[in-house]
């Protein structure tokens, strides 16, 4: 009777504990007593008011340093005298230095220019790679994003210079994001904001409430860089031809406008450029000698009865006429017409962009412009905790589309679905992020795939270090073919001042 | 052997009872306390320069350097604001349009130099910590008063200054994802209504953050809060600080609208 009493009181006391335990914090206001509110854990430095401050305010210097470096390791294994692209694949040290100089309150300049150096053929040596791609690879020196911009009228800001526009929704894919081209000399190692290149271009905003207007006048064409002949990333089996790139001229003018609304919970975009491709189409030109004589020529044949009574070994041509011809890169100039928004509700953001556009020239049809079609539907959930997850379709469209398309070297497809997704981490207090991207092109990734992931640690105010490992997956485009074997670990450190 | 166990069901039903959850009742006098805080003048608009420091555990710190802006549109107040160091952060700028009208969320934009390109920021986020700070992003923007509960659990002195000490739940489930705490006990100042220390217990076992205000002043008429920290302790064990320091601030400047739209975000200071 004295056990069974006694183990009901321990359970009655247990019982007390643990129910009361739970709410303990709550009862105790200790934090509230003058002498418990937590101390500063450290001294922390005064931010010092003097004149050199106001000088200094007018004019900034910036940048970053990094050196990074990248492993292949799963090349096939070459061709006698060819080169073993299974070792080190980069040391690169690069160098990104800007200034900004407020000329007046609302004036700015801005100058900045990327430097960089791959060692890697230093070390390896660059006699085993083909001498366009150590020419493309080895180093860059390129006027950065440099510009003037200020208030032209009340309301009308103006920014000229070279510099980059992004438009559209899109963390990985571009549908309304057509102005500035991209560095894809390696695919799939970086994300597209680190890959933009800037143009000179004239641009001006107006803002009237929630809605913004751009106008742009883009007065520079750049096409995209691709991986140079002796690239492990080239797809073609020659040498890319003579490129014709347009020149600067006021026949050649590209321009964009967007009109952007930031309205309660929503996001909407429209955009309409004319705007020379990034991407090539080849096309073959030609030239024909002693034209008058060849006519005068014709003129004296006979016409045969019928097609069987033609004998080609009969014509003599006169020895003035000759033909001449070349494949050369040419680029289409487009119009695009596009959407895009971005609808938050709750942990969630949906997205959406469209765009048709239509100039499309291809080889052996280039006397025929085609239109294409792009959607993009695209979601993104925050719910759990410092973690962001992103799903983007992607599907392009050519309604006119000819079988002759199917066998031009830009080897369209009619239609093309593209899935990516990606998941970003936080850490640490923000200190260390993980990034996993993939992509897949066609269904179940049938045409080609890539999956990066990375991890990127501040290891100090201003230093960061980033390791990385990047996949390829080969499939039915040549594209994705090239990639293929690629696979490479990479690692960056970088200060940023 | 009744009578005992009858007994101790009673003192259990004694601790139990009073801080159970379902039983806390808004208090009307508690939350006109909380509107006044919130109705608090704080000038029509504000230019802030503030120095954000984050210290782990061993003292390592990291230091943030903000210029922001505020400026009231009607109710609903709009703020923008720009990092200026470290480097790797610089020109980073957080848009957010607080509106009074609790049927209408909150819209909140984050511009990173690096995408070129402006975001939106999904509510849910409002939980997660500002830019790696023991502050909220929810801490940034006004709370929503119909979204909690209050009562008025006693008055206090502190610094030898009369405070109301006001207890805060939220209302579901809901909002306790949404802002990322359980309950918060906040001291406000009875003379300038400013809250000099708040207890904020997170939706994390042991987990809360402890909010004090270590120095105050006058500036235009304003009582302003020139320092303040947030320490984040789980089971009683300092794991990281927050110190917030203003280093100027100026109130009812010409602040155009446009500042507070997402192109001022693209074009920076």
């Amino acid at each position: 009777m004295k056990a069974a009493k006694a183990f009901v009181f321990k359970i009655a006391i247990f019982l007390c504990l643990a129910i009361a335990a739970p709410f303990a914090p709550a009862m105790g206001f200790d934090f509230f007593e003058d002498s418990q509110a937590p101390p500063v854990l450290a001294e922390t430095r005064q931010s010092q008011e003097d004149s050199a401050n106001s000088i200094r305010s007018r004019f900034s210097l910036f940048g970053d340093v990094s050196l990074s470096t990248a492993f292949d390791w799963d090349h096939d294994e070459p061709e006698p005298g060819k080169k073993n692209f299974n070792s080190l694949s980069r040391q690169r040290l690069k160098l990104y230095l800007g200034a900004d100089t407020q000329l007046s309150q609302a004036w700015k300049i801005r100058l900045s220019g990327l430097f960089w150096y791959d060692f890697v053929f230093d070390i390896l040596g660059k006699e085993d790679y083909e001498k366009s791609f150590v020419d493309s690879m080895k180093d860059q020196t390129e006027l950065w994003e440099t510009w003037i911009q200020g208030p032209l009228l009340p309301g009308l800001e103006m920014r000229f210079g070279r510099q980059i526009v992004v438009w559209g929704t899109s963390e990985t894919l571009r549908v309304t994001d057509v102005i500035n081209p991209v560095d894809n000399r390696e695919p799939g190692m970086t994300d597209i904001e680190d890959i933009r290149l800037p143009l000179l271009m004239t641009r001006l905003d107006y803002t009237l409430g929630r809605w913004s207007f751009t106008s742009l006048f883009v007065h520079e064409m750049r096409p995209d860089k691709l991986p140079a002949w002796g690239s492990p990333y080239y797809p073609f089996e020659q040498a890319l031809p003579y490129d014709n790139k347009p020149s600067m001229s006021l026949d050649n003018l590209q321009w964009g406008f967007a009109a952007n609304g930031r309205l309660t919970g929503l996001d909407v975009a429209l955009y309409l450029a004319n705007y020379f491709d990034h991407v090539p189409y080849f096309t073959v030109t030609g030239s024909i000698s002693g034209l008058q004589d060849l006519v005068d020529y014709v003129l004296t044949l006979e016409p045969p009865a019928s097609l069987e009574d033609f004998d080609p070994s009969r014509i003599v041509l006169p020895p003035s006429v000759a033909f001449s011809s070349r494949i050369e890169r040419r680029y289409s100039k487009l119009t695009m017409m596009g959407a895009a928004a971005t609808f938050t509700k709750g942990s969630w953001i949906l997205k959406g962009e469209a765009a048709h556009t239509e100039g499309h020239r291809f080889f052996l049809i280039q006397d025929r412009e085609k239109e294409r079609f792009d959607w993009l539907l695209g979601v993104e959930y925050m719910g759990f905790s410092k973690t962001t997850l992103c799903l983007e379709g992607f599907w392009t469209h050519y309604p006119s589309f000819e079988t002759l398309m199917e066998y031009t070297p830009e080897a369209p497809k009619q239609s093309q679905a593209i899935l990516t997704g990606r998941i970003t981490r936080d850490f640490l207090r923000d200190k260390l992020r993980i990034i996993a991207v993939g992509l897949a092109a066609g269904d179940w990734g049938n045409d080609g795939w890539f999956f990066r992931t990375q991890a990127d640690y501040d290891w100090a105010d201003g230093i960061a270090v980033t390791l990385g490992v990047t996949i390829y997956g080969s499939g039915n485009l040549d594209l994705y073919k090239a990639l293929d074997k690629n696979d490479r670990v990479f690692a960056q450190v970088k200060y940023s001042f | 052997m009744k009578s005992a166990a009858a007994f101790f069901v009673f003192l259990a039903l004694l601790f139990v009872l009073p801080f159970n959850a379902a039983a806390f009742e808004d208090e009307p006098e508690a939350r006109q306390i909380m509107q006044s805080v919130r109705d608090r003048d704080n000038g029509n608009n504000a230019v802030m320069e503030q120095e954000m420091v984050l210290i782990d555990r061993r003292g390592n710190q990291r230091v943030r350097k903000i210029k922001s802006f505020l400026k009231d549109f009607g109710d609903d107040t709009y703020s923008i604001l720009f990092f200026m160091e470290p480097a790797d952060v610089r020109n980073t700028a957080f848009l957010t349009y607080d509106y009074m009208d609790s049927s209408k969320e909150d819209d909140q934009w984050l511009y990173l130099p690096a995408l070129n390109r402006v975001r939106r920021i999904a509510k849910a986020d409002k939980s997660g910590s500002f830019m790696g700070s023991d502050f909220t992003y929810g801490d940034m923007t006004r709370s929503d008063l119909d979204k909690f509960k209050y009562r008025l659990l006693r008055e206090i002195e502190i610094e030898g200054r009369k405070h109301w000490l006001i207890e805060t739940m939220p209302m579901d489930d809901e909002v306790v994802k949404e802002y990322g705490y359980t309950l918060v006990q906040a001291a406000v100042r009875q003379d300038d209504l400013i809250i000099t220390r708040a207890r904020f217990e997170l939706d994390k076992a042991g987990t809360a953050r402890y909010f004090v205000v270590h120095k105050t002043e006058v500036i235009q008429g304003i009582p302003t809060v020139l320092e303040s920290s947030m320490t984040t302790k789980k089971n009683d064990t300092t794991q990281h600080q927050t110190v917030l320091r203003l280093t100027s601030i100026e109130y009812d400047q010409e602040l155009p609208d446009d500042l507070f739209t997402t192109t001022r975000m693209e074009r920076g200071l």
